[in-house]
C-alpha cells in the first residue's frame, strides 16, 4: 500500500496508451489511499499525493494530470480556494471534489472556483465513474473516451 | 525427433489463447521458475509486466540484462521492498465504509484488498493491449502482505480469499497473468487457475535434472506431460521426446556452423574440444546404459567418419545383428561419391542388404557354411592397411555384433584378453577402434579402463543423453539442429 506522507510517485518506464493521470489531494491519509485504489479500479494512474493545497498545486504544474481528486478537507484549509489556481495552471484539468457535505459543491461562488463535479460522502461507485468520466465528455470527443469509460464500468459488472 | 525449443508446444499454445488467462508455475527454489516466465514474458505477443516479489529490479536486470532492453515491451516492477500490509488496508477500508455508499458489496472496494503493487499494474491495461502480468514469487509478496496474524483479531482474509479477489480482478481485464510459487500445491489456486505447470529436480544417478511437468493446460491437448530442460546460455531450453529412429542426414564439414554457447553440432571442432579428439591410431568407446537406438549412436559417429573420408581414410564397420547395411552407407552416399565410398568404406556384418544395392562394400559375416572367421577379418584389415599415405583409419565396432559372429563360430573372446588384442592390432595397423558396447558387457567394462576416449549413451523419458566418461563432461541430450548440422548435443545445466 502507498505510504503514509505525500509523495509523488515515478512515472511508469513503458508508455502503454493514453491513459488517464490524477493527483489525490487530502489530509487524512487513509482517504488519499482509498481515493488512490478508488481510482486503480477505474483505470486511472496516480501521478501523485498531495496532503495541502501548497503541495497539491505544486504537483499539478509539474505532473499536469488529466484529473485532480480533491478532498474537501485539506492540510491547510480547504480545496476551494485553489481550485482557480489549479485551473490556471493545468487549463483542462477535470477537477472532482469530495465531500463529507451534502450541499459543497454550492459553496464555490465564481465559475472558476467550483470543481466539475462534485461527491458527497457516501457516493457510489457509478457516482464515482460517471465523475470521471462524464457521458457527453467522450461523445465529444470522438467516442474513445466514451468507450473507455463503458469499458470500466462493464469491468465490474457480474 | 528431440527437439530443443524454447518452451513445450503445448504451452507455446496456450500462451496463443486471448486473455484473460491464467497460468501457475509452481516448483521448489531453484528449479529453473524464473527463466521459464522469463521465457513465457519474451515469447507472448503483446506487452508484459514482471512484477518482483523476491529481488530488487538493478538485481534481475544484472542477471537478466536484456530485460532491462528499452525496446522490449516489458516492464520490470519491483515489490520486494513494499510497504504497507493487510492492516493498512484494513484501515483504508474502514473509511471506504463512510465514503462509499454499499461499499461492502462492491467488487471495486473488494479489489482494494490486493498488494496495491498490483492494482497500480491492473490499472494501467488498457482495452485492446493484452498484457502478460507475472508475479514471481506470489508466495514472497502475499506472504509478506498478509503477515502474522492479528493479535486483536480483526475480520482479515486470508491467503485463499485474497487469491480469489485476485484471479477475479485479472479475468477483468485482458490479462494473462502468471503466478510463480513455491508452496506445495494449493488446491483452491490449482482449481482457479486455467494453466498449472511444475518445475522440479529428477536426480539421475549421482546427477539431478531439471523437468517441467504440464499438469494442466484448459483447452490445449497435452501430447507430452514432461520435457527436460535446460537453463545453459541464460535461457530456458525443453527437449521434445526423440523419433524411433534418428534419420541420417548430410554433414558438410566445410559448413559447419557458428558455435553457440552450450550447443554443439557432432563432428565439430568444439565437440572434440568437449569429448577428446580423435587420436590415430587409438581406442573410443561408446558405452550404452541400456536400449539406446543405433540411429542416436550413428548420429555422433557419423561425423568422425565422414571427417575421416574427407581426410583421405577408410573406415570398416562391424554392425550389429539387425543393423541394416543400407542405413550405414546411405550416409556416406549423402556427402560423397559412389567411386569415393567403394575406395574408401567396408562393411562386415551377418546381415545382407535387401536390395542388390551395396555388395561391393560389404564383407559378408559370419559364413553360414562354417567358413572360418579369420580370413574376413584378414581382408577387413588389409583393406585398412591399403589406406593411402597419411590418411586416417577408422574401426567402428559394435561388440554384439563382434560377440554375435563370434559365437556362431562357436567361440566367444575372453574379456581379460580383449584389450590386449586390441591394442596389438592398433599397433600394427595404425588403427583407430571405435567400439560401441553395451555397459553390462564384460568386455566394455574391461575396454573402458584402455579408452582414450570414452562416452556414455543413456535413453531416458524418450531422449537420448549423452555424457563424456572420459575427458569428464557435463551431460548433453540430443535434438534437432540445423539445415546445416541436423543434430546437436544442448548441454544439461
Amino acid at each position: 500500500m502507498g505510504t503514509e506522507g505525500a509523495s509523488e510517485t515515478t512515472p511508469p518506464e513503458v508508455p502503454r496508451g493514453a491513459v488517464p493521470t490524477a493527483i489525490v489531494a487530502a489530509q487524512d491519509f487513509r482517504t488519499r489511499l482509498l481515493l488512490r485504489g478508488l481510482l486503480l479500479t477505474q483505470h486511472v494512474q496516480i501521478v501523485g499525493e498531495a496532503e495541502t493545497s501548497r503541495q497539491c498545486l505544486s504537483l499539478v504544474r509539474r505532473a499536469r494530470p488529466s484529473h485532480l481528486i480533491v478532498h474537501l478537507n485539506l492540510g491547510d484549509g480547504t480545496a476551494f480556494g485553489m481550485i482557480a489556481e489549479v485551473r490556471g495552471a493545468v487549463p483542462g484539468v477535470r477537477i472532482i471534489l469530495v465531500t463529507p457535505l451534502q450541499r459543497a459543491g454550492s459553496l464555490g461562488q465564481k465559475p472558476s472556483e467550483r470543481p466539475d463535479a462534485v461527491l458527497a460522502e457516501p457516493f457510489t461507485m457509478l457516482d464515482f465513474s460517471a465523475a470521471l468520466y462524464p457521458p457527453a465528455e467522450g461523445a465529444a470527443s470522438g467516442g474513445a473516451a466514451k468507450t473507455l469509460a463503458h469499458e470500466r464500468q462493464r469491468a465490474f459488472e457480474p | 525427433m528431440g527437439v530443443a525449443l524454447e518452451l513445450p508446444p503445448e504451452l507455446l499454445d496456450f500462451i496463443k489463447f486471448e486473455p484473460p488467462q491464467t497460468l501457475l508455475v509452481r516448483g521448489p527454489p531453484g528449479t529453473g521458475k524464473t527463466m521459464l516466465v522469463l521465457e513465457l514474458l519474451k515469447s507472448f505477443t503483446g506487452n508484459g509486466i514482471y512484477v518482483s516479489g523476491r529481488v530488487s529490479v538493478p538485481t534481475l536486470q544484472r542477471a537478466f540484462p536484456w530485460l532491462g532492453r528499452s525496446e522490449l515491451p516489458i516492464r520490470t516492477v519491483d515489490s520486494s521492498r513494499a510497504t504497507g500490509g493487510v492492516q493498512l488496508t484494513h484501515q483504508m477500508l474502514q473509511r471506504a465504509r463512510q465514503m462509499v455508499a454499499g461499499s461492502e458489496e462492491s467488487e471495486e472496494v473488494r479489489a482494494l484488498w490486493l498488494p496495491h503493487p498490483l492494482l497500480e499494474e491492473w490499472s494501467q491495461i488498457t482495452v485492446g493491449s493484452p498484457t502478460m502480468m507475472v508475479i514471481d514469487s506470489w508466495d514472497a509478496l502475499v506472504e509478506r502482505y498478509i503477515g502474522p496474524a492479528d493479535p486483536r483479531g480483526a475480520a482479515l482474509p486470508d491467503r485463499a480469499e485474497i487469491e480469489r479477489i485476485l484471479i477475479d480482478l485479472m479475468s477483468r481485464a485482458p490479462v494473462f497473468l502468471v503466478l510463480v510459487a513455491e508452496s506445495a500445491s494449493s488446491d483452491q489456486l490449482d482449481y482457479l487457475v486455467n494453466g498449472v505447470v511444475t518445475t522440479r529436480w529428477q536426480p539421475v544417478g549421482a546427477r539431478r535434472e531439471r523437468w517441467l511437468a504440464l499438469e494442466k493446460l484448459r483447452g490445449v491437448r497435452i501430447d507430452n506431460p514432461e520435457y527436460p530442460f535446460t537453463l545453459d546460455g541464460g535461457r530456458f531450453t525443453c527437449i521434445t521426446p526423440s523419433p524411433p529412429a534418428y534419420a541420417p542426414q548430410p554433414i558438410h564439414l566445410a559448413e559447419l556452423p557458428t558455435p553457440v554457447p552450450g550447443r554443439i553440432w557432432p563432428g565439430s571442432p568444439e565437440f572434440f574440444a568437449a569429448f577428446g579428439d580423435l587420436p590415430a591410431p587409438g581406442l573410443s568407446l561408446f558405452e550404452l546404459d541400456g536400449p539406446v537406438p543405433y540411429s542416436a549412436v550413428r548420429v555422433i559417429h557419423g561425423p568422425i567418419q565422414t571427417g575421416v573420408i574427407h581426410h583421405g581414410g577408410r573406415v570398416v564397420h562391424l554392425i550389429p545383428p539387425g543393423m541394416p547395411p543400407e542405413s550405414v552407407v546411405d550416409l556416406y552416399r549423402m556427402v560423397f561419391s559412389e567411386s569415393q565410398v567403394a575406395q574408401s568404406v567396408r562393411i562386415a556384418t551377418g546381415t545382407m542388404p535387401s536390395a542388390a544395392k551395396v555388395p561391393d562394400l560389404i564383407l559378408p559375416l559370419p559364413n553360414p557354411h562354417g567358413e572360418p572367421l579369420a580370413p574376413r577379418f584378414e581382408e577387413a584389415w588389409r583393406f585398412m592397411g591399403e589406406t593411402p599415405a597419411n590418411g586416417p583409419r577408422l574401426a567402428i565396432i559394435w561388440l554384439s555384433g563382434m560377440e554375435a559372429l563370434a559365437h556362431a563360430q562357436g567361440f566367444s573372446y575372453d574379456p581379460l584378453v580383449f584389450p590386449a588384442l586390441t591394442a596389438n592390432i592398433i599397433s600394427q595397423l595404425g588403427v583407430h577402434f571405435l567400439y560401441v558396447g553395451e555397459s553390462d558387457d564384460p568386455l566394455t567394462r574391461r575396454l573402458a579402463p584402455i579408452a582414450s576416449r570414452h562416452l556414455r549413451f543413456a535413453q531416458r523419458y524418450d531422449r537420448t543423453f549423452l555424457e563424456g566418461v572420459n575427458p569428464q563432461t557435463p551431460e548433453f541430450v540430443l535434438a534437432e539442429g540445423d539445415a546445416t548440422s541436423p543434430y546437436r548435443l544442448i548441454r544439461i545445466v
